[in-house]
């Protein structure tokens, strides 16, 4: 049965996690995520789950490890400083294929930081804050209801690529209340032949990463499922870039924000669209395939120094079309400052 | 005709790994022995972390997990949780369990985690060439500690099996060793021990087994089992600290 209510971004994440059959969760008290471990250590008993306080951002990623390992649909959450402590053991589930779900409110940094609003922690997700180059699908979400969504999904991309998979979310989405439809409950599937279950029946299965001197085979087995997943796993939206002269680029919130802009601007008589990254890795660049032919320059805005800035680079492959707006102190951009900053461009353009 | 000794189905029939006099191969037969003798193999998840210790995936015969260094405590922890019915445990070696892990083992004590814990102490991290480990004995040259182990700027070797004692959650907490023949059984009995109250849904558990490293110790097999029963033994008693 879809069930709709009015939600905080927080719960309405642990409830879709809840809904898409997952039945173990780890955590560790970390504003501005608690309200996620709060629901669900009363939701997870409910449907017959395990649900568990760790000592530490360090053991509780090291928890979700070996629930994982059981074939269970299996998550965490964290913020930034948590997650640098969850780093190590993402790697390591990364290497050893296990299907988990992350959950990331970001908060400001650097060290302590602030709650503030802020992005900061795109680079420590998507480029991945362990060791040894490992690669995990990271999907943003402009509203309550995509983050919803996204953790949903979230679990059948895991399985699907046997990968760690995160839920990147900004601040003010986790804190913020809307309406939201989650879809049928999912119920628990058998444990897949990979999973550590007792070997009556079948061999003993092993999960490990380190390999000594083969590991060269399994590095490239890495690499290959790398690839398709960014042949296949690029999400975007897109509004009016057909002919636009000046194309937007903001991810979670920012990319909402810049939605209002970009009306905004077409409303004034310039000629503004919009990409909206919700796969932050992969990247969506064919996204920008269209447009980085043309005549076209891009504007990023970022809550935070330029991280995403350096994707867009790439993606557009000229980096003198590609331009950035930051946002200081962490502070939300305003749509007049957005717009400011696109008219100085469109000024420039036209000279 | 009855059978007296028989190779244990819980070890795959491959060559060891580990050096010759090292103490790890009779620890893997007694754990083995143990799980046969529960008839439980088939419902076993073994947990390693790195060290030695970690290779012994390879050499058992069910279900394995190998995890980052120290963290099999909590990785044993999101195991059980998922499998209640499970017999669960880590194989851990004493720097895995006692330097970067002991948080990892004593929140799971706290806990009254329902798994067993098995921590061969041989005084040494020994996979990395023999560096100082907490349970260095004072006095005691490694390679990070080349004039012997100085307590007052390293501290003393520490007794987790008595440090956790106390703790309610814990059900089964013991030293063993197996320099002897006598002691051999001994430490068979007591992991025995520990997975029957594991099996009982008792709490937490762990065995402590004092080990030879002769590559470690630079002595020879026999020196270093000796030298365990002389040195060893003399700081870190023998016995059986928790079992309710």
């Amino acid at each position: 049965m879809a069930f709709e209510g009015f939600m905080k971004g927080n719960e309405a994440a642990a409830e879709a996690a809840v809904r898409a059959g997952c039945r173990c969760y780890f955590f560790y008290p970390l504003t501005p995520q608690s309200e996620i471990g709060e629901y669900l250590v009363t939701r997870m008993p409910e449907v017959g789950g395990v649900v568990l306080q760790a000592e530490s951002e360090v053991a509780a990623i090291n928890m979700v490890f070996g629930a994982a390992a059981t074939g269970k649909r299996t998550m965490t959450s964290s913020s930034g400083c948590g997650i640098s402590l969850m780093s190590e053991g993402l790697s390591y589930i990364a290497a050893a294929e296990v299907p988990v779900v992350i959950v990331d409110v970001m908060r400001g940094g650097p060290g302590l930081g602030s709650l503030l609003p802020t992005q900061a922690d795109y680079y420590q997700v998507v480029k991945g804050g362990g060791h040894g180059g490992y690669r995990m699908p990271v999907f943003g979400s402009a509203d309550v209801q995509e983050l919803a969504d996204n953790v949903f999904e979230a679990f059948d991309v895991a399985e699907k690529y046997r990968t760690p998979v995160a839920v990147l979310i900004d601040p003010i989405t986790g804190q913020m209340m809307e309406a939201v439809e989650f879809p049928a409950p999912v119920p628990p599937k058998a444990p897949p032949a990979w999973a550590l279950t007792g070997c009556a029946g079948r061999k003993k299965n092993v999960i490990r990463t380190g390999y000594g001197p083969n590991l060269p085979p399994h590095t490239e087995a890495l690499y290959q499922k790398y690839g398709r997943m960014k042949d296949e796993l690029q999400r975007w939206e897109e509004h009016e870039t057909a002919d636009a002269d000046i194309i937007l680029v903001g991810f979670g919130i920012v990319g909402r924000i810049l939605k209002t802009v970009t009306a905004e601007a077409r409303a004034r008589g310039l000629k503004v669209g919009l990409i909206r990254p919700i796969t932050m890795w992969p990247f969506p660049e064919r996204g920008f395939a269209a447009a980085s032919g043309k005549d076209v320059d891009f504007l990023t805005v970022e809550m935070n120094d330029g991280q995403m800035y350096e994707d867009v680079i790439v993606a557009v492959g000229d980096r003198r079309k590609v331009h950035f707006l930051r946002s200081y102190g962490a502070l939300v951009p305003k749509t007049d400052e957005i717009l400011a900053k696109i008219e100085e461009l469109a000024g420039r353009k036209r000279s | 005709m009855r059978a007296l000794f028989k190779y244990p189905d819980s070890l795959v029939r491959i060559s060891s790994p580990f050096c010759p006099g090292c103490g790890h191969g009779i620890i893997h037969r007694l754990v083995a022995q143990a799980i046969d003798d529960l008839k439980i193999r088939e419902k076993t998840v073994g947990v390693v972390g790195v060290g030695c210790s970690s290779q012994s995936w390879n050499l058992f015969n069910f279900d394995f997990l190998a995890v980052p260094h120290g963290r099999p405590g909590a990785a044993a922890t999101g195991v059980k949780r998922s499998l209640p019915d499970h017999l669960v445990f880590t194989y851990q070696g004493d720097g895995d369990a006692y330097a970067i892990g002991i948080a990892e083992l004593m929140h799971a004590a706290i806990r009254g985690e329902n798994f067993t814990v098995i921590v061969v102490n041989n005084t040494m991290f020994a996979m990395t060439g023999g560096q100082m480990a907490p349970t260095t004995l004072a006095g005691q040259v490694t390679s990070t500690s080349p004039s012997g182990r100085d307590p007052r700027a390293t501290g003393t070797p520490v007794h987790f099996p008595e440090l956790i004692a106390n703790i309610p959650g814990v059900a089964y907490s013991a030293r063993v060793a197996v320099d002897s023949v006598p002691n051999i059984r001994k430490a068979g009995q007591a992991i025995a021990k520990a997975f029957r109250k594991q099996n009982d849904k008792a709490g937490f558990s762990l065995v402590e087994v004092l080990a030879p490293c002769p590559t470690g110790l630079n002595l020879k097999p026999a020196e270093a089992m000796a030298w365990v029963a002389e040195h060893l033994e003399a700081e870190f008693p023998l016995g059986e600290f928790a079992d309710r």
